[in-house]
């Protein structure tokens, strides 16, 4: 889990779907400098940043992984544009989580008395699940500043 | 690729070796379970002999968990010495897996499924696929701890006594058991058998 970088060029894209901010590949190869190949699993992508992912684009990307939730939050390229984004949608939904399962304990307390063991759970999991989706995201966020005086050698 | 070289090779094919011939037993006496619940029926499945055969079979079960988690965390440790990146969490974490509740039904099988998959090609192992075996191994096993689970709150529920219900469950139980332990076998010694292959390459290269 975290962030990582790959320089290269992106050889293949399999786009699976694309939807009004994002889009989910079912992987992208990179071909690396010293010519070996490294497979990117399915992957979920900020449409700002997809624009960039296409077969021939060279440059540094940046990468992250939470859980078996990856994708790609960040692009050097070597014509010279940048672009970064990173979605909120895991931390959002582990928010509803907790919001849901909490009222659903509460209401099981003052109603019968007993918590529900399955919301208990959910209550639970719910937090280490949004910390650990937003230190992605903030990880992702300074990885990419740290990196801005990077510029990528043109192809 | 920012390199973080924190795991070493550790010889594992011993675990390998142990936690295969375990889940061999505990496939034999889940057989046996079957057979003497279809054979005995309720009335006698309370005598002494039964008690001291379901001890045992617990302790090889136990015997066979362990082992298993030593060699799942060697075998993630292995292939991220070889040269793995970006795998879910830690090689302890992918254990802790097993005991996280609502996770533990599906994050085990990922993290099989990833060793397996950074076991043949290290550095590019998202390019790997993983054979459906892994997939059968997991709803086997899961399928069967539920209907365990179900089986043990009927007992519960008379008072630790088996009842017909109970003692149907967990013949399904055993018999889901059964492939379980004989898939994960294969699983074992198949990923094994990759990373000696992609440690020898490596070393060659």
């Amino acid at each position: 889990m975290g962030v990582s970088i790959i320089d290269g060029t992106i050889e293949e894209v399999e786009l699976k779907r694309r939807r009004k901010l994002a889009s989910v590949y079912s992987r992208i190869l990179f071909r690396l400098p010293d010519g070996t190949t490294k497979t990117w699993g399915k992957s979920v992508v900020w449409n700002d940043v997809a624009d960039k992912l296409k077969p021939g684009t060279q440059g540094r990307f940046y990468l992250y992984t939470a859980i078996d939730h990856r994708g790609v939050h960040g692009v050097r390229a070597a014509d010279g544009t940048e672009v970064y984004g990173f979605g909120r949608v895991n931390e959002y939904a582990s928010i509803g989580v907790f919001v849901v399962s909490a009222l659903t304990v509460a209401f099981s307390i003052m109603a019968i008395g007993d918590a529900p063991l399955l919301a208990t759970i959910l209550l639970v999991l719910s937090v280490p699940m949004y910390l650990l989706y937003r230190n992605t995201r903030v990880q992702a966020e300074r990885q990419f500043q740290a990196d801005s005086g990077y510029r990528p050698p043109a192809g | 690729m920012a390199s973080r070289p924190l795991w070493a090779w550790r010889e594992a094919g011993g675990v390998a070796k142990a936690a295969r011939l375990l889940l061999y037993a505990t496939a034999a006496l889940s057989t046996l379970a079957a057979g003497a619940a279809l054979a005995i029926g309720v009335e006698n499945f309370e005598s002494d002999a039964i008690g001291k055969f379901q001890l045992g079979r617990s302790l090889v079960s136990l015997a066979t968990a362990i082992t298993f988690f030593v060699w799942l965390y060697r075998a993630n440790a292995n292939v991220r010495a070889l040269g793995a990146e970006d795998m879910m969490g830690s090689p302890g974490l992918g254990v802790g897996w097993f005991f996280i509740p609502l996770a533990n039904l599906f994050m085990p099988y990922m993290t099989v499924r990833d060793v397996w998959r950074a076991s043949g090609r290290p550095r590019d192992w998202q390019g790997e696929s993983a054979p459906v075996t892994i997939l059968l191994w997991w709803i086997c096993w899961v399928a069967g701890n539920v209907l365990a689970t179900v089986s043990f709150r009927i007992e519960l529920e008379h008072g630790f006594k088996m009842t017909p219900e109970a003692l149907w469950l967990g013949l399904l139980c055993d018999l889901l058991w059964i492939p379980a332990s004989l898939l994960l076998a294969s699983i074992i010694g198949g990923a094994q058998e990759r990373q000696v292959h992609a440690r020898l390459s490596a070393t060659m290269a």
